[in-house]
């Protein structure tokens, strides 16, 4: 790929309204990213300022300590400000560059996509089901699976290969339209409460959602109660793994070209 | 990366005509390549309830964890490189006449003759 | 490095949740114990500096969104029939518990004529802020895959429009809400 430069240069971790963060407020305690305890310090322009810190070079690497001192710094952020996160392992050549090019050039789509989650925090819901009792529901509601499920131990071996995968083929498509139900149904009960919900490709097959909620601060418990109450009705049928508050990556639209 | 040149403006209305085809042709190559990455996500959270549940000691999760996380790695490298391929290429074939011409210039200051090489693609 | 992050922001460790005596169902996770769910997200999303993005955001339709679904294949036949033949072992209890069966509603009288093409953009156009698939078929007490495939023809005529992200359809005259 591109020859590992060893020159330090500034690790970017999201856009902030500078305010919070200006003198007479306390700073950031948290280390930045890499483990040698770098302050995470801010680039200010105007009213936008970018968090960041040094490190040694324009490659992170994908492990998890890395990721999670990318995540406990935009936690810290959070709590005491918005923040426009960037995705992990971003890096800039130097301040410089972060001043000019990320918060001057993109001041103004930067103001707009802070403003539109002002006061917003994302959480994400993914939701799988129980296997096995995936398996048994489509059983139990599909006759013509039933069905062909009881014949193929009767059939000749070379019948039976090729009913078997008529028979997972009609399961695929039953676990589909099962999935989307189900899916749709949490999706209705979280609508009233969050100001947007994002759909994203499921990531396995016997995942039912893999949704990203927009919720205003003030209605985060809100939103808990809904969620406790999904995963509650469907207990034992799936699992509901929910985890935030996050800063609001997946409702931003932003990109800066590279190059180099 | 790290050199940032510009700002790109976003959400764009439709694909220009020629950029669609391009996008068409690596199609096949990204969408393995994504699918991959989806399973590698997967595989992880998978990896993260069984943890959770008990089924697999801290030190079995941290290494099945750092695997997973370093193929996730290369995945996202490979999808980079597919995009900039071209771009490399183009670069190393510069950075090689540059060196053919080095050389050269060496050979001259050292009074032999210059070889007569062709270029190597 | 130590890695214990004793501050879990308005979350828990679910195995202590669960060594606690904790309720299944779910717990809120943040940190270190949901990295795994998050990291689809801080990888992929988020603000970007990255040509490949350029590709994937205006090919999101082509290279994305389809990519991630799983591809069957014959060897995926063959584990869901297999996990299909051991529930004929298992003693399935009638499903006091399931929620409404997907495959449309018990009892419809044979001959049941589904909706209109007509009663479903008036439905739609009743509900401007978009409907998903569940509310029409409940709506309308009919299949899902008719109803499915009633959509997707109007969805090609232009007479309605659906928004992929968010599972919603909506009549085809309406400006999807503006997003940034």
């Amino acid at each position: 790929m591109h020859s590992t430069s060893s020159q330090p240069a500034t690790y970017v971790y999201g856009v902030v309204p500078a305010e919070p963060f200006q003198t007479g407020h306390p700073p950031l305690r948290v280390p930045g990213i890499g483990g040698h305890g770098d302050p995470v310090r801010t680039v200010v322009l105007r009213d936008l300022a970018a968090v960041v810190s040094d490190v040694p070079g324009l490659r992170v690497d994908l492990r998890r300590e890395n990721l999670l001192d990318h995540q406990r710094v935009l936690e810290e952020v959070l709590h005491r400000s918005d923040v426009l996160p960037f995705s992990f392992g971003t890096v800039a050549t130097n301040d410089e560059e972060v001043r000019e090019v990320l918060l001057h050039d993109g001041y103004d789509m930067l103001c707009e996509q802070l403003a539109y989650t002002r006061g917003c925090v994302e959480l994400e819901v993914k939701v799988f089901w129980e296997r096995e009792r995936l398996f048994a529901e489509i059983a139990e509601e599909s006759e013509d699976i039933r069905a062909l499920r009881d014949r193929i131990p009767l059939l000749p071996a070379d019948e039976a290969a090729a009913e078997s995968i008529t028979l997972g083929q009609l399961t695929e498509r039953e676990i589909e339209l099962k999935s989307e139900w189900e899916a749709d149904a949490v999706l209705d009960a979280l609508d009233p409460i969050a100001v947007d919900v994002l759909v994203s490709p499921k990531l396995s097959d016997t995942m039912v959602l893999n949704a990203a909620c927009l919720v205003e601060r003030v209605r985060e418990p809100e939103l808990d109660v809904v969620v406790a109450a999904l995963a509650e009705e469907r207990s034992g049928r799936m699992v509901f793994h929910y985890v935030g508050p996050l800063p609001p990556y997946s409702f931003i639209n932003l990109a800066f070209e590279a190059r180099g | 990366m790290g050199l940032v040149t510009g700002l790109l403006l976003l959400p764009i209305t439709g694909p220009v005509h020629g950029f669609r085809l391009f996008l068409e042709r690596l199609r096949d190559e990204a969408e393995a390549v994504l699918h991959d990455e989806g399973r590698a996500f997967a595989e992880l959270i998978d990896l993260s309830m069984r943890h959770d549940a008990g089924q697999l000691s801290d030190a079995e999760f941290s290494a099945q964890e750092a695997e997973l996380l370093e193929r996730l790695s290369s995945m996202r490298d490979y999808r980079e490189d597919l995009l900039h391929g071209d771009r490399d290429e183009d670069d190393r074939d510069e950075d090689e006449r540059d060196e053919d011409e080095r050389e050269e210039d060496e050979r001259e200051l050292a009074g032999a003759e210059p070889d007569a090489h062709e270029d190597s693609r | 490095m130590a890695i214990a992050y004793d501050r879990a922001p308005a979350g828990y460790d679910r195995r202590a949740q669960q060594a606690a005596g904790g309720k299944g169902g779910v717990q809120k996770m943040g940190g270190a114990s949901g990295l795994a769910d998050v990291l689809n997200v801080i990888l992929e999303k988020g603000i970007v500096i990255d040509a490949w993005v350029r590709v994937s955001i205006i090919g999101i339709e082509i290279v994305t969104i389809e990519a991630r679904v799983v591809i069957a294949s014959v060897d995926t036949y063959l584990r869901y029939a297999e996990a299909i033949g051991l529930t004929s072992l298992a003693a399935a209890p009638r499903g006091s518990e399931a929620i409404a069966p997907p495959a449309g509603l018990p009892g419809l009288p044979t001959g049941f004529v589904g909706p209109t093409e007509e009663e479903i953009l008036a439905y739609l156009d009743a509900h401007p802020d978009g409907v998903r698939l569940g509310e029409l078929q409940a709506y309308f007490g009919a299949e899902r895959e008719e109803l499915q495939g009633i959509l997707n023809r109007l969805v090609q005529e232009d007479a309605a429009v659906l928004d992929a992200e968010r599972r919603l359809y909506r009549p085809g005259n309406v400006l999807a809400p503006a997003i940034p």
